[in-house]
């Protein structure tokens, strides 16, 4: 019985083959909504068997398995799935290929089900694809609109190559261990790292083939080009490709984390490479005028902070980032047309939350406000932090981790920033606002992550940390991390000085050349256009 | 290089065509003979049981390259459905003949599709040319979806046949270094071509000054036959290699 949740990636496809035959407007979304609430509570049915028996499903031949993984995943994926087919059933409402868009949302969920749930590099290697293609089309979905369709085309190429290095990395793990089974793979993998046994040539290939397969579908530096722009897809698109498309290379990584203890250099090589794009996408952030590419840096950005996670070992952050990320930007998209439909009424900044707190001159609240938020946010993480101090070790291994989420809790700020202008008058109330989200982000992690950590890999957890050799301890970590901060917030400053003659002085050459290199992005949009691709 | 084996590059990597058929035949009969100097092609292979030498396919693949070159200048889905055959010529000699057959059989019912497309194309606007006729997805969508599949199918995309094929062939058989160079050039050149068809006539704006017509009758259902078969096709595959 427990093995209906294995027909989780295929209700999608039946959904779309249903779609197909109707023509009613209105009950296409209606179809789709109920399918996907079914996959919804089919998800947490299998959740809630894993947790309880902790048992993994197998099934299809062990082609597909829900496990740990999966249950964490299969169920934000449906809970973001019926948000964005409910969020689309109005907003596409009068696009022409309404029905082609379902059509395609549900195969795009078909393959992220597949690609969360399989057992098997084949399958894992199919839904990789798929996804891809899928992405490709709805990305271009304004088939009329050059643009989105030339984009498109940026995006499709690159994903082609990680396609081929992910099908050579999979014709070197068969020849090199004769299976595709993962579960088989995992256990050759642990055995191997238990054993002593040092990589060979080929496993070092496999790993470096894997992560650079997803590091360029993770949109990481320098194969980013694809992410920022294609903001000219569909809103829900955006959504689903900044939550959930663009988080595969970390789910993929996951999937092989035995593969990679095998593997310390390819895990310090994840590192470099994320702390790159981390530090470059966050700069750029802040400096391209276009709000939409500046939220698809962001991401960038974060992807970074996720493949860094991965790097220093902290496999399970990494999920929990990609999650907590995913539902923070898709949030972000979907809200941004009722922004635009409160832009076009007011002619000032849009009268949200976050104005209301940060910006409007009101009333102000009363001391004992404050004292409260400290009560309830400095107070609870200090006694825990102590807790954990005296009785438990495992507190230590999260520090490098720790430093890394509050490397993106700092950009995510200067995004936030960026985006309002902040009451000079009341600066001392958004520090604290500030101070308080990121005590409760790390209060957060410090929970739910060593939760995760422990549901996901149980005892094999600490080996990660042991074989990410590139071990950073907080001071260093801390260090790095101001040195970035630094860096990013002196730019915003004097970016706004670089070009304005001052006193009749011209500006400074090098500020000049560096601005112009971040405001043109690095020159990779100007060298991709070069070339007519398609 | 043996002499069976320049035979074969001469059967199989479009020699006829650059040096003869080109200057003596319609075009869009050409397919037609060089889908038949193929299946030649593999018939001498499957008889002889001839392994190419390495001289030989790095020949076929600097081949394979100069017919990518000309294959992205022309515009004409006649021309370009015997391109894609000589784009994949170092495929059959680099791979075993049971590979190659299946390959060979994906690939031809693909590009039979495609030319059926150039047929209707030449009947609906004059000629086999694809240029200036875009937006297709939305004024003919069965037309559009059909190409869609061909072209998805040719860019190498699972589950259809042509990538299932050359990927178990990469399985079953010992590989090289040189194998995984042919891999990432006929995948990229299949990729290309592929996608500037899809770019060019099923993406855009639809021409204002053309009546667009979709497929009807019989030869919708001879593309839905095509479909199946190819998905049947790709799916077998796809059970010999999960098995």
């Amino acid at each position: 019985m427990e093995k209906t949740v294995l027909l989780i990636p295929f209700i999608p496809v039946l959904i779309a083959f249903l779609i197909s035959f109707v023509n009613n407007k209105e009950a296409i979304p209606k179809i789709s909504m109920y399918f996907s609430s079914l996959i919804a509570v089919l998800g947490l049915v299998g959740a809630s068997y894993v947790i309880y028996y902790d048992k993994n499903i197998y099934g299809f031949n062990n082609l597909l398995v829900f496990n740990e993984l999966s249950a964490i995943l299969v169920v934000y994926v449906a809970i973001l799935g019926v948000v964005i087919r409910k969020y689309s059933s109005k907003y596409m409402m009068d696009e022409i290929g309404f029905k082609r868009f379902f059509i395609l949302l549900n195969f795009i969920f078909s393959a992220i089900y597949l690609l969360v749930m399989s057992n098997n590099l084949i399958v894992l290697a199919i839904a990789w694809q798929i996804m891809s293609l899928v992405l490709y089309f709805l990305v271009s979905f304004k088939i009329e609109d050059k643009p989105a369709v030339r984009y498109g085309g940026w995006t499709i190429l690159i994903h082609k190559a990680a396609d081929l290095l992910f099908i050579t990395a999979i014709i070197f793990v068969y020849k090199t261990f004769g299976t595709f089974n993962l579960s088989e793979l995992s256990d050759i993998w642990l055995k191997k790292y238990e054993a002593g046994i040092l990589a060979d040539t080929n496993i070092y290939i496999i790993g470096f083939l894997f992560l650079f397969a997803a590091m360029m579908k993770s949109s990481i530096i320098p194969f980013h080009i694809w992410l920022p722009y294609t903001s000219a897809a569909p809103t829900p698109v955006s959504a689903l490709m900044h939550a959930g498309v663009v988080n595969v290379g970390g789910i993929v990584l996951n999937k092989l984390a035995f593969l990679l203890l095998l593997t310390p250099l390819v895990l310090n090589t994840a590192f470099v490479f994320g702390l790159i794009t981390a530090i470059f996408a966050s700069v750029i952030m802040l400096a391209v005028p276009d709000i939409k590419r500046s939220l698809g840096y962001s991401t960038v950005g974060q992807m970074g902070y996720m493949i860094m996670e991965v790097g220093l070992g902290a496999f399970s952050l990494a999920i929990y980032h990609l999650m907590v990320h995913g539902i923070f930007k898709a949030s972000l998209f979907l809200e941004s047309g009722s922004l635009i439909h409160y832009a076009r009424h007011d002619p000032n900044i849009p009268k949200k939350v976050s104005y209301e707190v940060y910006w409007e001159e009101k009333a102000e609240f009363s001391k004992s406000f404050y004292w409260l938020i400290a009560l309830f946010t400095i107070l609870p993480v200090i006694i825990f932090s102590a807790i954990k101090f005296f009785i438990s070790e495992e507190f230590f291994h999260f520090n490098a981790a720790i430093v890394i989420l509050a490397f993106a809790w700092l950009t995510s700020t200067q995004l936030f920033l960026s985006f309002f202008k902040v009451s000079k008058s009341d600066s001392l109330k958004v520090i604290f606002g500030l101070i308080s989200s990121f005590i409760l982000v790390v209060f957060t992690y410090e929970f739910f992550g060593s939760l995760i950590e422990k549901f996901l890999y149980g005892e094999y957890a600490s080996h990660f940390y042991k074989v990410a050799s590139l071990n950073i301890s907080i001071v260093i970590g801390l260090l790095i991390m101001f040195l970035i901060v630094a860096v990013g917030w002196l730019f915003m400053y004097k970016q706004h000085f670089v070009d304005i003659e001052i006193n009749g002085e011209k500006p400074n050459k090098i500020k000049w050349v560096f601005y112009k290199l971040i405001a043109k992005e690095a020159y990779f949009p100007q060298l991709l256009s070069k070339f007519k691709i398609f | 290089m043996q002499l069976m084996e320049i035979v074969l590059f001469i059967l199989l990597a479009g020699l006829p065509y650059y040096f003869l058929l080109r200057k003596f035949i319609s075009y869009d009969k050409i397919f037609i003979i060089s889908t038949l100097l193929l299946l030649v092609g593999l018939f001498i292979k499957f008889q002889t049981g001839l392994q190419c030498s390495w001289a030989c396919i790095t020949i076929s693949l600097i081949s394979a390259l100069i017919t990518f070159y000309v294959a992205l200048k022309t515009t004409n889905l006649y021309r370009l459905s015997y391109h894609f055959l000589f784009i994949n010529a170092p495929v059959f000699l680099l791979i075993d003949i049971k590979y190659s057959i299946y390959y060979a059989v994906a690939l031809i019912i693909t590009l039979i599709g495609l030319y059926f497309i150039g047929t209707y194309y030449k009947r609906n606007y004059g000629s086999a040319n694809f240029a200036n006729i875009s937006g297709l997805a939305i004024k003919t969508p069965f037309v559009g979806f059909v190409l869609r599949i061909y072209l998805i199918s040719l860019a190498l995309y699972p589950p259809f046949p042509n990538s299932v094929f050359l990927f178990n062939s990469f399985l079953k058989n010992e590989t090289s270094y040189m194998w995984y160079v042919v891999l990432a050039i006929v995948i990229f050149s299949n990729f290309f071509i592929a996608m500037r068809i899809l770019t060019n006539t099923v993406f855009g704006k639809p021409n204002k000054i053309i009546f667009y017509s979709d497929i009807k009758g019989k030869e919708r259902l001879a593309h839905f036959f095509i479909i199946i078969l190819l998905t049947i096709w790709g799916l077998n595959g796809l059970m010999e290699v999960l098995r």
